[in-house]
C-alpha cells in the first residue's frame, strides 16, 4: 500500500499531499510567523515600559512604526499563528488519523490551502519593502482610516495586507470544506458520529464556524479594496459611504473568529484531561450539544464589540442579552472540563499541565468579558488595557497552552520520538509564570485608565503612578519570549535525539495510536481498522486495564508481511 | 490582585459612581467564582493525582442525577449574569439612550490630530462669528449637565473622559449626542481612544472643571482673544 | 444531498486512498463551498440592500443601466446552464461526445455573457460611471465584478472538462461534470439576484 518509494524530494516535502506532510508544513509556518509576532509583542512592551529608548535590535519605536507592529502583531498572532496552529495543523494531522481514514477526501485542496496560506504570509511580510510601509490601521482595520491613503499615508501597504488576508480567508476555507467532508464521507466502519473524539469533532465546530462566518469579511475586504486601489466610498463618509459598516462586518466575523480559535482547544483539553485523568470525557452529548448552541449564538453577539460606537443605543440591550446567552453553554463546557478531571487519576505529564494551565488561566479571560459584556462598565472599559489584558487572556491560553498541548500530546505520533520531559515541564511552568506576570498587571493599568493602541505612555502624566506595573509587565513579557527558547530547542533537538517513541506512549483510546509512530504515507497496514467502542473507555469498571482501544482487532502492518 | 481599583481616577460625575459600583459588583461576582474554580481546580489536582486515586472513577455524565448539579449551577450563573445585566441597563439608559435637558451645550470637532471645542453664540448657534473655538481645552461649568454634540473631519476617534466615565465614539459623517456632568472643580483629562492615526498618541487635551464664575470668566477672555475686544 | 446523508453511520468502507469517495465527497465539497459563497453574496447584497433603503435617490442611476442588455444576459445565463444540465445528463449516459458539445455551447453563452457585460462597462464608463462616480456605482461593479469572476472560473473547469470530453476521456473526472454544473447553477441564481436588485429596482419602476 505505501507508496513512499515513487516520492520525490519535491512531492515528498515541499507539493506533497500527504495530510500529516501538510499538516508539519502548516505547524512549521505558524512557529515560523510566531517568531515574527512575538518579536513584535517584545517591541510594543519595549515601547510601553521604556518609551522613546531604543529598543534592542530595532532602534526606537516611533509612533508610525508603533502603529504598524501592534496591526502586524495582532494580524499575525491571529491568523497566521493561531489559524494554521490550531486549525489546520491538527485538523490536516489528526482528522484523517482519529477517524481512521488513509488521507483527506480532497488531498490537492489541501496542499492549495497551505501554498495560499504561504502566500498570503509573504504578501504580508513583502509589504515592509513597499513604499509607505505596511499597514497601520490595527488589526481590526477600521474605516476610514484603513479605506483612503489620505489617513496614514499607507498606500500599497494596506492593499497587500487586505490580500493577504483575503488570501488566508480563502485557504482556511477550502481547508474547513476539506475537513468537513472528511469526516462526513470518509470515517472507517463503526465510527459514528458518537464514537468520533471531541478533537475532531471541535476542529470541525471551528472549520464550520469560519466558513459560514467569512462570507461578510470577505465581501467587506473586496469593498476595502476598491476604496483603497479604485476610490470608491463605501466606508467613506465623504463620498456617500458608512464607516460603521465594516464594524458590523468585521465583527460579524471577528467574534465567531474568535471561536474558531478556541474550539480546538477545547477539543485537545478534553481529550487529554480524559488520557491522562484516566476518565471518560463528563457529559459528552451535553458538550456537543452546547457547542451547536455556542456557534448558533455566536452570530448574534458581535455588536458588544461596538457599544461606544454610536450605533443606535437601543439596540445594545438585545446584543448584551445574546452575550449573557452564550456565557450559559460555555459554562456548561467548563463544568465539564472539570468534572472531568475529578475523580479521575490524574498523571503531570506535559500535555496535562498545559491542559490544566489552559484551564486555569483562560477562566480569568472568560470571567473578565463578563466586565465588558455588561454596557454600562464597558463605558468606562472599552478600548483600556483592561480590554487587552481580557482578551490576552482568552486568546493566549487557546493558541498557545492549547497549541502546546496538542504538540506535546501528538509529538511521538508526528515525528515517532519522544520530547525531552524536563525541558518540556520547565517550559510549561515558566511560560505560565511569566504570562501571568505579563497580562495581569495589565487589568491594574486598564483599570487606572490607561488606553490602548497609543505609542507614548510618557506624554500622558496620568499613567505615571503606575509606570512601575508597566515596567513589570515588559519584563516579564522579555521573560516570557525568550522562555519559548526552550520549547523550539526540545522541538527540534528531540526530532533527531529524543527518545524512540512507542505506538501508544500513554494508552490512549483513540485510533491515531494504533498507527506507527510516524505514520506512513496512507496511515494504515493494508486493512483499515474497524471500530467497536467510543473514544473515552477508560476505567470501565470490572476491567483489569483500565482503557482498551477504539479498533482492537487492527493488525497494523504486521499482517502486511 | 486586591490593588485591582488603586489606580482607578476618581469619579467626577453624577453617573461616575453607578458605573463604579457596577464595576465592583462585577469584581465581587467574579472574584467569588475565581476563587471557587481555582480553588476547585487546585484540590483536583492534589486530591486526584495518581499516587492519592490510583484509580480512577468510570463517571459519563449522561445520567440527570449526574448533570442536574451542572443545570444547576449553570442556572444560578444565568441569575447572575441577568442581575449584572440589569444593573448595567440602568447605567447605560441613563448616559446613552438619550440626552437629558442640559444646561450648556457644546460642540466637539475632531480631526487628526485634534480636538477643538466650539461653544455656541448666545442664539444656540454654532456656526456664527459670535461662537467661540477652544483648542485642545474644554471648560465646563460645575454641577451643569453638558451636552456635547460629537462630529469628526476625517476619520473615527474617540472622546474619552476618564474621570467622568464619558466614552464615546466619534464618526464622521454624523453627529453623535452625549452629555455628562460633574461634580468637582479641578483640572482632568481627555484622551482619543480610538487608533487614528500616527499622531493618535498626542491627540490629548484638558478637561478644566470651574466654578460658574471663573468659567464665564474665561470665556469672556477667550471672547477678547478671538475677537480683540468688546 | 440525499447521498450524503445515506453515508450515515459509516455503513461503507473506503479502502481507496486516493481520494475521495466517489462523487458523495464532492458533491458535498461543492455545497459546502456554496454555502460559503453564499455568505459573501450576502454580505455584499445585504450591505447593498441597507444602502438602498436610505438612498432612494439610488433608483435614478440605477435607471441608467442598459436593462436590454442586462436582459439578454439573463437569457444566456439561464439558457447556458439549461445546456450545462444536458451536459451532465449526456454524461451520465456515458454519451462523452454528446456531453462535449453540449458543454461548448454552455461556454460559448458564458463568453458571450462576458462579451456583453464587457460591452455595458464600456458604455457606462464613456459616460464617466466609474467604480468612484458614487457608492450606487461602488455596489455595481463591486457586485457585477465578482459574479464576472466566478462565470469566468465556471468557464475554465467547464472548457477543461470539454477538453477531456471531447476525445472520450473524461475517465476519473466523469463526476466533475455534474459537480461544475451544481456550481454553475449557484453562479446563475446569484445572477438572478442581481439582476432585480441592481437593474429594475429604478426610477419609474421596471420598465
Amino acid at each position: 500500500m505505501s507508496q513512499e518509494h515513487h516520492q520525490s524530494f519535491l512531492t515528498k516535502y515541499i507539493f506533497s499531499t500527504d495530510h500529516k506532510m501538510v499538516a508539519k508544513q502548516f505547524l512549521l509556518l505558524a512557529l515560523a510567523m510566531a517568531v515574527f509576532g512575538g518579536f513584535y509583542a517584545f517591541l510594543i512592551r519595549w515601547e510601553l515600559a521604556y518609551p522613546n529608548q531604543p529598543a534592542p535590535f530595532f532602534g526606537v519605536v516611533t509612533p508610525d512604526k508603533y502603529n504598524v507592529i501592534i496591526t502586524l502583531h495582532g494580524t499575525i498572532m491571529l491568523f497566521f499563528v493561531g489559524m494554521p496552529l490550531l486549525n489546520a495543523f491538527p485538523s490536516n494531522f489528526l482528522v484523517p488519523l482519529m477517524i481512521g481514514a488513509r488521507d483527506m477526501a480532497f488531498p490537492r485542496l489541501n496542499m492549495a490551502s497551505f501554498w495560499m496560506t504561504f502566500v498570503a504570509a509573504i504578501l504580508l511580510i513583502s509589504s515592509f519593502f513597499v513604499p509607505g510601509g505596511p499597514v497601520a490601521g490595527g488589526w481590526t482595520g477600521y474605516a476610514p482610516l484603513s479605506a483612503s491613503s489620505e489617513f496614514t499615508g499607507v498606500k500599497a501597504g494596506a492593499v497587500l495586507w487586505i490580500l493577504s488576508l483575503a488570501l488566508i480567508f480563502i485557504a482556511s476555507s477550502l481547508g474547513g470544506i476539506n475537513y468537513l467532508v472528511t469526516v462526513v464521507t470518509m470515517r472507517a466502519k463503526g465510527m459514528t458520529y458518537s464514537r468520533v473524539p471531541l478533537t475532531v469533532w471541535f476542529l470541525l465546530a471551528a472549520a464550520m464556524t469560519f466558513f459560514l462566518a467569512v462570507g461578510p469579511i470577505l465581501a467587506g475586504a473586496f469593498m476595502l479594496l476598491m476604496d483603497n486601489v479604485f476610490g470608491t466610498g463605501f466606508f467613506l463618509p465623504g463620498k456617500g459611504g458608512e464607516p460603521l459598516l465594516w464594524q458590523h462586518l468585521f465583527w460579524f466575523f471577528g467574534h465567531p473568529e474568535v471561536y474558531v480559535l478556541f474550539f480546538p482547544t477545547l477539543g485537545f483539553v478534553l481529550d487529554i484531561s480524559a488520557v491522562f485523568a484516566r476518565k471518560p470525557v463528563f457529559g459528552q452529548k451535553l458538550i456537543i450539544g452546547s457547542t451547536v448552541v455556542a456557534i448558533a449564538l455566536s452570530f448574534i453577539v458581535w455588536a458588544h464589540h461596538m457599544f461606544q460606537t454610536g450605533m443606535n443605543p437601543t439596540l445594545v440591550t438585545p446584543f448584551a442579552i445574546t452575550t449573557i446567552l452564550i456565557s450559559v453553554p460555555f459554562a456548561i463546557i467548563y463544568i465539564c472540563m472539570f468534572l472531568t478531571i475529578h475523580n479521575g487519576s490524574i498523571s503531570l505529564e506535559p500535555p496535562m499541565l498545559w491542559a490544566l494551565g489552559f484551564l486555569a488561566t483562560f477562566l480569568v479571560g472568560g470571567l473578565t468579558g463578563i466586565f465588558l459584556g455588561a454596557a454600562g462598565a464597558d463605558i468606562y472599559l472599552h478600548g483600556t488595557y483592561f480590554v487587552i489584558a481580557h482578551f490576552h487572556y482568552t486568546m493566549f491560553p487557546s493558541v498557545f497552552f492549547g497549541g502546546y498541548a496538542a504538540i506535546n500530546y501528538w509529538y511521538p505520533k508526528m515525528f515517532g520520538r519522544m520530547l525531552n520531559k524536563t525541558a518540556a515541564t520547565i517550559h510549561f511552568v515558566l511560560t505560565f509564570i511569566f504570562f501571568n506576570c505579563t497580562f495581569w498587571p495589565l487589568f491594574i493599568v486598564g483599570m487606572g485608565g490607561m488606553v490602548r493602541r497609543i505609542a507614548d505612555p510618557s506624554f500622558y502624566p496620568q499613567f505615571s503612578p503606575f509606570v512601575h506595573l508597566n515596567i513589570f509587565a515588559t519584563i516579564s513579557a522579555m521573560c516570557l519570549i525568550a522562555t519559548q527558547t526552550i520549547f523550539l530547542w526540545n522541538f527540534f533537538s528531540s526530532m533527531k535525539n529524543g527518545k524512540k517513541a512507542e505506538l501508544n506512549p500513554y494508552q490512549a483510546n483513540t485510533l491515531e495510536w494504533l498507527a506507527q509512530s510516524p505514520p506512513p504515507h496512507g496511515n494504515w497496514g493494508p486493512k483499515l481498522p474497524v471500530v467497536t467502542s467510543g473514544p473515552y473507555e477508560y476505567s470501565e469498571p470490572n476491567k483489569t486495564e483500565d482503557w482498551h482501544t477504539q479498533a482492537p482487532s487492527y493488525k497494523g502492518e504486521a499482517s502486511h508481511g | 490582585m486586591f490593588e485591582l481599583f488603586k489606580y482607578l481616577p476618581e469619579g467626577i460625575s453624577s453617573f461616575s459612581g453607578d458605573i463604579d459600583s457596577l464595576i465592583h459588583f462585577i469584581y465581587l461576582l467574579t472574584g467569588i467564582f475565581f476563587v471557587l474554580f481555582e480553588g476547585f481546580l487546585i484540590y483536583v489536582v492534589f486530591r486526584f493525582r495518581k499516587k492519592n486515586s490510583p484509580k480512577a472513577k468510570y463517571e459519563l455524565g449522561d445520567k440527570w442525577a449526574q448533570i442536574q448539579w451542572v443545570v444547576a449551577f449553570v442556572a444560578v450563573v444565568v441569575c447572575l449574569d441577568f442581575f449584572i445585566d440589569v444593573k448595567s441597563t440602568k447605567v447605560w439608559e441613563l448616559l446613552k439612550e438619550q440626552v437629558p435637558a442640559t444646561d450648556v451645550n457644546i460642540k466637539v470637532v475632531a480631526k487628526q490630530f485634534d480636538w477643538t471645542f466650539v461653544y455656541p453664540d448666545k442664539e444656540g448657534k454654532f456656526d456664527s462669528d459670535q461662537a467661540l473655538s477652544s483648542y485642545r481645552e474644554l471648560h465646563v461649568p460645575v454641577g451643569k449637565k453638558v451636552h456635547v454634540i460629537l462630529t469628526s473631519q476625517d476619520v473615527i476617534h474617540d472622546f474619552f473622559l476618564p474621570e467622568v466615565r464619558l466614552k464615546q465614539d466619534v464618526m464622521p459623517g454624523r453627529e453623535i449626542n452625549a452629555w455628562f456632568d460633574t461634580n468637582k472643580v479641578g483640572t482632568y483629562h481627555i484622551v482619543c481612544n480610538e487608533l487614528c492615526g500616527f499622531g493618535h498618541t498626542r491627540m490629548l487635551a484638558v478637561l478644566h472643571v470651574d466654578d460658574e464664575k471663573t468659567y464665564e470668566n474665561w470665556k469672556v477672555q477667550l471672547y477678547k482673544q478671538l475677537h480683540g475686544g468688546v | 444531498m440525499d447521498n450524503v446523508t445515506a453515508v450515515d453511520h459509516a455503513e461503507y468502507e473506503v479502502e481507496d486512498y486516493t481520494g475521495p469517495a466517489g462523487t458523495t465527497a464532492g458533491r458535498l465539497g461543492v455545497w459546502i463551498l456554496i454555502s460559503s459563497e453564499i455568505t459573501i453574496f450576502a454580505g455584499l447584497l445585504g450591505s447593498y440592500i441597507l444602502f438602498r433603503l436610505f438612498h432612494p435617490e439610488w433608483a435614478e442611476e440605477s435607471a441608467h443601466l442598459n436593462i436590454v442588455l442586462g436582459t439578454v444576459n439573463t437569457m444566456l445565463l439561464l439558457t447556458s446552464n439549461f445546456f450545462m444540465m444536458k451536459a451532465s445528463t449526456a454524461v451520465d449516459q456515458g454519451d462523452q461526445k454528446k456531453s462535449a458539445k453540449l458543454m461548448l455551447i454552455t461556454v460559448a453563452l458564458g463568453l458571450a455573457f462576458l462579451v456583453v457585460k464587457g460591452f455595458e462597462y464600456a458604455a457606462e464608463f464613456s459616460h464617466g460611471e466609474f467604480p468612484s462616480k458614487n457608492t450606487f456605482w461602488s455596489f455595481y461593479f463591486l457586485l457585477t465584478g465578482l459574479h464576472g469572476t466566478h462565470i469566468l472560473g465556471g468557464l475554465v473547469a467547464i472548457t477543461i472538462l470539454w477538453a477531456k470530453a471531447k476525445n472520450n476521456a473524461l475517465g476519473e473526472l466523469k463526476g466533475r461534470v455534474a459537480l461544475t454544473g451544481l456550481y454553475w447553477s449557484f453562479v446563475e441564481v446569484v445572477w438572478v439576484f442581481l439582476f432585480p436588485l441592481l437593474y429594475l429596482l429604478r426610477e419609474g419602476g421596471a420598465k
